[in-house]
């Protein structure tokens, strides 16, 4: 008995019903007529001999089916039938399958939505071998600021470290890729030349670097990632040896790499890696050095607590090293350590979970609402099992059958449910790609929907098997001999369905409580005082594009006279250039140095660090924003190139770095080539990094005085430039003009962005409107969800007990009391699921904290609030099947009899 | 036609192996074959023949291929395949032990116990 020919017969029994059919009867039909044949050649007349044989051999449909088991098949054919049939009743159910579908698309679709975020992001498949013993650390000084990884520390971890198998470091950097028809502005991150054998990842073709490659003075070498290769190579199989343009320089190609294969794992750029040289440069500590990030092997049992600890004690004995360079200051004296994973997605990890608990919710009231409509459905259907009961299906046929019919509904649910996340990612894909710092549009993909099959055959269980059992446990007798109509469902069960609906209402709320603290952060947000005016404001991002002008002073040659241009516009009171405006965290300069400090009164001379952003603004930003100065003054006419070079702080970092008063004047600042920078005001802190965080000591240098050539000129003017304009009359009507003004004189500046400062504003609360997008859908739907439940219950117990209902009118009862009645019983279940909920949100809503602005996790307030939107919605839900019972006719009632 | 004996539960797959190991025989013929061999003392039931057929085949000991009747009729042929035969041995076997222990226990006077 070989499995093949089981295989075989089984799959022909499947696929060509038809045929073997029909060769079926053929065969019996021989059978009948050569007995009948013989019956009569024995003497029985011809009528009585085709009747026996006809009885003796059985009906054709008992022989199919007895043969059709013999071959195993009997299971699908049984499967088929019970579909065909599950189909059937959903059609002719047509309100309840479309309830029960869309609540379970909303359930699972919602579900798969998360999950897909979560696979794109937590449980990202790093492109490496073992990519979860990978780990990156940073140096942190004594303050636990972070620092720098200077290479001669690395290179020391490499020497000594026993915990980590192997340390590669790299710097980001990109570049302009060139080839004869077209320039490709590329990541092109520096590495060391271990980094590919730290990775585990080795090229396709060619191969990847060798330690004498980062020295100084060999030729130039690169790896092309797989996507560049194919692109621009042409998927060129001799391509190691060639030469290719990056930069102005030419680079030997080495290698490519396979494809999928990227790092840093967040660039979204194509890539090409280059070998970072190391000099004599890199091995003094201090700031002027090149920076690295490092990414490190955990050798075998290590762990990243045994490797920081390891590594911490290296860099201890390290850390004196650093005073001679660095003028008396302690260095970096120990590490933390991250798994790389984690580095990319930790700050996303609260968020992301707090999600998934409010989708978890979602899918957990869906799946009770299905369920607490299967049973009443199976109670309405009770007679009908009972009939099948009575005709001979066992009672596990019986659970097969109504578990088939919830799998059916399942896959249709989420069959929907795939294309309401599809349609949901794509809506959010901005929202979401900008909150999560993921480069690629985020897609249900094959471990997703393997969750997604696994969720439906979960839910299928869940709202599925428990209405199963009970239907088929109800005793047949009973049920028969009681008219459909009336069959009532037992006390227990009915307990049960106002159980779920209670738990549907708890879960809502929860959901609602976390809505409305995401709405009171908003409102709370809304309303702090920014420091600055945002009405009359628009924001300007010239955008060029980069390759055009990778050589030449954007700042020169685009923004001046864009400038100049828009001063000059109708409309417009004021305009000033600004490195990056409020709110806008498009672009982030952190400057760090020694001040010296020079104390006239005292003649003392001390030294410091000073840490602060640093922006270039013109002189009329002030006029623009309208901020208040508390000490001093802000840039004016006087302040020319060729004067004192001045500048202005803010509060924060007076407050920080010169504690012991007024500072306007007798504080100056050492660097550049210019030498000295004297500040002359102090600017009223505003919140110029995030609506929800105070604002970070800044230092702002006179846009007008700054020259190309000075030090502080490229990382400022030239890096970036936004234009701030203050309009007379609405921004908006500003907005088409203005973009016509911009390309009229510049063609390239086609891409630019502009916006109105309230938008600004507004998009800088991303994460938290996103929060409160999202929990609002969730909450929403789940309310919806949950007080459907309750208005399908009450509708169908009212449907119930119709009678009783009539004879309480006929003795007298009052319509009042009948409403009062079965308002009575939802109170019950809104009292006891708010109750639920109010507990469960209480623990659930810490989740949020990290979220909230202005408002406790429990907060009493908000609680209040939404319990008792709960409540009237509730009470507004029950109302209509109260009423309903109330106009019952008692005559009718009692004559339907 | 005299008292018939019934089939005894799970002989009747080995006595069609048996009818179609001496010579393909469709359906119809494997019933005639059985009672004929027998004497005509066994009963078979004849809705139970094909189910019985189909599941040999299922199971790969014997195979069926159409051909023409002894009246010139389209009808199905089945035959023993070398699976069948190794199975026909092995149950003869353990039929005739069966039946050797069956038949000398119920031979047993209470004098021999």
């Amino acid at each position: 008995m070989s499995l093949r020919s089981r295989l075989a017969s089984a799959w022909k029994a499947l696929t060509h019903r038809e045929q073997m059919e029909s060769e079926l009867e053929t065969e019996l039909q021989f059978h009948r007529d050569s007995y009948a044949g013989d019956l009569i050649r024995q003497g029985v007349p011809p009528q009585e001999a085709e009747r026996r044989a006809r009885v003796e051999l059985g009906s054709a449909v008992h022989q199919q089916e007895e043969c059709r088991e013999s071959f195993g098949v009997r299971f699908w054919d049984e499967l088929r039938g019970d579909l065909r049939y599950a189909a059937r009743q959903l059609r002719s159910a047509p309100g309840f399958a479309l309830t029960a579908l869309v609540v379970l698309a909303l359930g699972i679709g919602a579900s798969t939505a998360m999950f897909s975020v979560l696979h794109a992001t937590l449980f990202k498949p790093l492109p490496y071998e073992a990519p979860g013993r990978l780990v990156t650390l940073r140096e942190l000084d004594a303050k636990g600021n972070f620092v720098w990884n200077f290479y001669a520390d690395i290179r020391e971890w490499q020497q000594q470290s026993k915990q980590l198998s192997a340390i590669g470091y790299f710097a980001p950097n990109r570049g302009y890729l060139e080839t004869p028809y077209e320039v490709y502005a590329a990541s092109a991150p520096l590495v060391s030349a271990n980094l590919l054998s730290v990775l585990r990842v080795q090229p396709i073709l060619g191969r990847g670097f060798l330690p004498d490659e980062q020295s100084p003075g060999t030729s130039k070498v690169l790896v092309l990632s797989y996507s560049l290769w194919r692109n621009l190579f042409h998927s060129d199989p001799q391509v190691v040896g060639k030469t290719v343009k990056l930069d102005d320089d030419t680079y030997t190609i080495l290698g490519v790499m396979p494809g999928g294969f990227e790092f840093p794992a967040n660039e979204d750029r194509a890539q090409v890696w280059r070998p970072v040289p190391i000099t004599s440069a890199n091995e003094v500590r201090n700031f002027s050095t090149m920076g690295f990030e490092v990414v490190g092997r955990l050798a075998e049992g290590a762990t990243v607590a045994s490797a920081q600890t390891e590594l911490s004690g290296i860099q201890q004995r390290l850390a004196p090293l650093f005073r001679t360079v660095m003028q008396g200051q302690d260095g970096p004296s120990r590490v933390e350590m991250k798994t790389y994973l984690d580095s990319l997605v930790s700050n996303l990890r609260p968020a992301l979970l707090a999600l998934l608990a409010a989708v978890s919710i979602l899918w957990l009231i869906a799946c009770a609402n299905v369920a607490n409509l299967m049973l009443a459905r199976g109670i309405a259907r009770q007679r009908e099992l009972a009939v099948r009961g009575a005709l001979g299906a066992g009672r596990l046929r019986i659970v097969r059958q109504l578990f088939t019919e919830s799998l059916l509904l399942a896959s249709c649910g989420s069959a929907l449910g795939l294309a309401l996340a599809a349609v949901t990612l794509r809506v959010f894909s901005k929202g979401l790609s900008s909150a999560l710092n993921v480069p690629h549009e985020i897609t249900p993909d094959f471990t997703v929907i393997a969750a997604l099959l696994l969720l439906t055959l979960l839910s299928a269980a869940l709202f599925g098997l428990l209405p199963a059992w009970l239907a088929a446990r109800a005793p047949i007798e009973s049920s028969l001999r009681q008219n459909s109509a009336q069959a009532q469902g037992s006390r227990r069960r009915h307990r049960l369905q106002q159980g779920m609906v209670a738990a549907e209402i708890g879960l809502s709320l929860v959901l609602l409580v976390a809505c409305g603290l995401m709405l009171k952060t908003l409102f709370a947000l809304r309303h702090v005082p920014l420091g600055f005016r945002t009405d009359h404001v628009l924001v300007v991002e010239p955008k060029v594009p980069e390759y055009k002008f990778r050589n030449i002073d954007v700042s020169q040659a685009v923004y001046r006279p864009l400038l100049e241009r828009v001063q000059q516009m109708h409309g417009v009171q004021a305009a000033s250039i600004s490195t990056v405006m409020p709110l806008r965290n498009t672009f982030d300069m952190m400057f760090m140095l020694h001040g010296s400090r020079s104390n006239k009164t005292t003649g003392e001379n001390g030294s410091f660090k000073i840490s602060a952003k640093m922006k270039a603004v013109g002189r009329d930003l002030q006029k623009v924003l309208g901020f208040r100065m508390a000490e001093g003054r802000f840039f004016n006419e006087q302040d020319t190139p060729e004067s004192q070079q001045v500048a202005v702080v803010n509060k924060t970092f007076a407050k920080l770095y010169a504690p012991e008063g007024s500072l306007t004047g007798n504080f100056t600042l050492s660097f550049g080539k210019k030498g000295e920078v004297k500040v002359v005001g102090v600017i009223d802190d505003f919140h110029q990094v995030g609506v929800d965080k105070p604002a970070a000591p800044e230092i702002d240098l006179c846009a007008e005085q700054m020259q190309p050539g000075d030090g502080l000129y490229q990382p400022t003017m030239q890096a970036h430039a936004e234009l701030a304009i203050r309009t007379s009359a609405s921004p908006e009507q500003l907005m088409a003009d203005l973009r016509r003004v911009m390309v009229d004189l510049n063609p390239d500046l086609q891409a630019s962005e502009i916006l109105t400062m309230d938008q600004v504003v507004e998009d800088s609360l991303g994460s938290q409107l996103l929060a409160a997008h999202l929990l609002e859908i969730f909450a929403g739907t789940a309310l919806g969800v949950a007080l459907a439940g309750l208005f399908g219950l009450l509708t169908y117990l009212v449907g119930q007990r119709t009678r009783e209902l009539g004879i309480r009118m006929a003795l007298g009862a009052q319509r009042e009391t009948i409403v009062a009645m079965i308002l009575k019983q939802a109170t019950l279940m809104l009292v006891t699921g708010g109750l639920l909920g109010i507990a469960l949100a209480w623990f659930t809503s810490r989740m949020l904290a990290s979220f909230l602005f202005g408002v406790s996790p429990h907060d009493a307030w908000t609680i209040a609030a939404v319990s008792a939107v709960l409540v009237t919605c509730g009470l507004f839900a029950a109302y209509i099947p109260a009423r309903r019972a109330a106009q019952v006719n008692p005559l009718e009632a009692l004559r339907a009899e | 036609m005299g008292k018939q004996l019934e089939l005894l539960q799970g002989t009747l797959d080995m006595l069609i192996l048996k009818a179609v190991s001496l010579g393909p025989l469709h359906g119809y013929g494997v019933l005639l074959r059985i009672q004929q061999i027998s004497g005509d003392q066994l009963e078979i039931q004849q809705g139970s023949l094909y189910p019985a057929l189909y599941r040999l085949e299922h199971q790969g000991f014997i195979a069926s291929e159409w051909g023409e009747s002894e009246n010139n009729r389209k009808a199905k042929y089945y035959r023993l395949t070398a699976a069948g035969r190794k199975r026909l041995q092995s149950e003869t076997e353990s039929w005739n032990r069966m039946a050797t222990v069956i038949g000398s226990i119920l031979r047993r006077t209470p004098e021999e116990v």
